[in-house]
């Protein structure tokens, strides 16, 4: 709660032009920004981009927030919208590149998931990171509707009622889609015998 | 409830938000269907593997990132590539592009086609018609005049092209004067400069070789469509469309036609010009212009030069080649190039669009002397004077070339570092070079 306070305090501040406070918005929030753009584009350099329009586009309509949602939840929608937006152009620039599998598999991803030392067995930790990167395969693999709701919510934890507000859509939808989104990812984790 | 019905609700079971009723129905399915049974472990699986992914960490640099974008965003306004892509991502709008386009491709054709076989016979219909009204040829001479101007070809539609002409010719008398020149009194598409009243590359110059992002000012209509133009009423000189002026005989014909003190009305001497270009706003303080929650702002122009022009002086045996040369370092496309340098001596007595959106300015014509008055991208100085010293001999002065090629220089810099230059507040460079350049031919005897 005092989280959220804090957040609603910076929030005010920022409106009124305290560009610290707007600066300290970015930091709580980059993460989850950072995140949600690299699974939609599914590579760094993009996402790295993509955030920072992210926060660009809060700063310019920060003064058009009026609280009658969470901030978060509000900054979702401007993520999810942007998003959405970006991967428009990238499908004009090339309609067969939406992800990069297997060829083009970005190195951060490797180095997420580099085996910790957990106590586990090493045929163990190979399995467990084979499962992972199948992972990561699948969930980039859907369809970007799909994926964004998977993100937000098994990734970052969100609430339906959160993914309806930032997705704009209904609640109905956000199940009927998150529950499509985890049969197909489990699907492939099927096919390569990993569940 | 069938499996199907129950495998919808596994989702929602494992988020715990499944109503009484229904996850009631699901356990008790789960104690009968062992294929349900797998299916919710192996959903369980992979929502838990799905949870487990690791989260990134951003980069240490996001935080200056978006600081040097709203700097860049205020001092240049948005930038243009994510607007156009906006635009273009509407369909109708995609949809009346390409319509366009298609529009202005076979017009393309068309000219190609057939403005080889015309542009000849349109000079002499133009010169039959002249000397139709200035000495008063009876019919028989007219006719011999229009039948020399067009002989049969033997291509089909070029003959029939040609009959029009000389039943113009002959019906219409003193109406089809220079109207003929210009290719306008004609509803043959085959003339090879545009058309008034429709997509005039002159016009759309500006747009395009703005140096400050932005969508292109003002709307270019689509070819063939008609659009008010006060020019339409102005001659136009037919020019080969290999881009080659008119014999010195045929232009000299045609260029009396306008008188020199209606020239001396629509032109601006270049001092006037640069008079005009040199108001400008102050440049901004993009960093302290920055305030969350307030629209960015677009940012006044980049200052453009305040110097002199950089006076040139080039003698050239090839006058064409020379304004070829000027043309082509103007930041259109190629074809555009091409349209802009057959319509440099057109534009000299049709040009009444705003002086701040001239770039190309034939500022006086004599036999032996053009005066070129042309602003250019800072960066193109070193390439124009390539192309100059290919056509002929240059004479600058060294201070005036050393001031332009340092311009040229920063701005090259600055195109590079765009970002830095941005974040330690650089005063913008003028990205703009103003350039006179005399023109100087041998005359013909």
């Amino acid at each position: 709660m005092s989280n959220q306070i804090e957040t609603d305090e910076l929030v005010r501040r920022a409106k009124d032009g305290d560009m610290a406070a707007f600066d300290e918005l970015v930091r709580v929030f980059q993460g989850p920004m950072f995140n949600l753009a690299y699974r939609m584009v599914n590579n760094r350099e993009d996402a790295n981009d993509l955030t920072q329009e992210i926060f660009v586009k809060m700063y310019r309509s920060i003064g058009k927030f009026r609280g009658d949602s969470r901030f978060s939840t509000w900054l979702y929608t401007v993520a999810a919208n942007t998003c959405r937006s970006r991967l428009r152009q990238l499908r004009r620039v090339s309609s067969h590149e939406t992800v990069r599998l297997d060829s083009n598999w970005d190195e951060d991803t490797t180095r997420s998931i580099e085996p910790v030392d957990s106590g586990a067995s090493p045929v163990e930790e190979l399995e467990r990171d084979e499962l992972k990167q199948c992972v990561e395969l699948a969930v980039a693999e859907l369809p970007e509707e799909f994926r964004a709701i998977v993100v937000m919510r098994d990734l970052q934890g969100l609430t339906y009622q959160e993914i309806s507000g930032a997705m704009e859509c209904s609640i109905g939808t956000v199940k009927s889609r998150l529950s499509r989104a985890r049969t197909r990812v489990k699907a492939e984790l099927r096919r390569r015998g990993l569940v | 409830m069938n499996c199907e019905q129950i495998r919808e609700l596994m989702s929602e079971h494992i988020d715990g938000v499944l109503d009484g009723d229904r996850s009631r129905d699901l356990i008790g399915h789960m104690a009968e269907c062992g294929d349900c049974r797998r299916e919710l472990e192996a959903l369980t699986k992979t929502v838990s593997a799905l949870r487990d992914l690791d989260a990134l960490e951003p980069p240490a640099d996001l935080l200056e990132g978006i600081h040097e974008r709203l700097s860049l965003e205020s001092t240049f306004g948005p930038q243009p590539p994510s607007r156009i892509a906006h635009l273009f991502s509407l369909p109708w709008l995609r949809a009346s592009a390409a319509a366009i386009l298609l529009v202005g491709v076979i017009c393309i054709w068309g000219l190609h086609e057939q403005g080889t076989v015309c542009e000849r016979g349109d000079v002499h219909v133009a010169e039959a018609t002249r000397r139709q009204n200035m000495d008063n040829y009876d019919g028989a001479t007219l006719a011999a005049e229009a039948d020399a101007a067009y002989p049969p070809t033997g291509s089909k539609g070029a003959d029939r092209h040609y009959t029009r002409k000389k039943k113009e010719i002959l019906e219409e008398g003193h109406e089809h004067d220079e109207n003929v020149i210009a290719g306008k009194g004609s509803k043959s598409p085959v003339s090879p400069v545009a058309k008034p009243g429709t997509s005039d590359p002159m016009n759309a110059e500006s747009g395009v070789a703005d140096v400050v992002p932005g969508p292109k000012p003002g709307p270019v209509g689509p070819p063939g469509v008609e659009q008010p133009d006060e020019r339409k009423d102005a001659p136009r000189h037919p020019l080969h469309q290999d881009g080659t002026m008119l014999a010195d005989a045929e232009h000299d014909a045609i260029f009396k036609e306008a008188s020199d003190a209606e020239l001396g009305q629509e032109y601006k001497t270049a001092e006037q010009a640069a008079g005009e270009r040199e108001e400008t706003g102050p440049a901004v303080d993009a960093k302290n212009q920055l305030k969350p929650g307030s629209e960015v702002r677009k940012a006044t122009p980049p200052n453009k030069t305040k110097e002199q022009p950089v006076e040139i002086l080039l003698a050239s045996a090839d006058h064409e080649a020379a304004l070829r040369a000027i043309a082509g370092v103007l930041p259109v496309s190629d074809q555009k190039r091409k349209l802009e340098t057959e319509f440099a001596l057109a534009r000299e007595v049709t040009k009444k669009e705003a002086p701040t959106k001239k770039r190309y300015d034939v500022v006086s014509r004599t036999d032996n002397k053009t005066v070129v008055s042309v602003s250019i991208p800072a960066t193109s100085y070193a390439e124009l004077m390539k192309k100059l010293r290919a056509v002929g001999d240059v004479s600058v002065d060294q201070k005036y070339d050393q001031a332009a090629t340092d311009t040229e220089t920063r701005a090259k810099k600055q195109q590079r570092l765009p970002h830095e230059a941005a974040s330690r507040q650089v005063q913008a460079e003028p990205r703009e070079v103003q350039v006179r350049i005399t023109i100087v031919t041998p005359k013909k005897k």
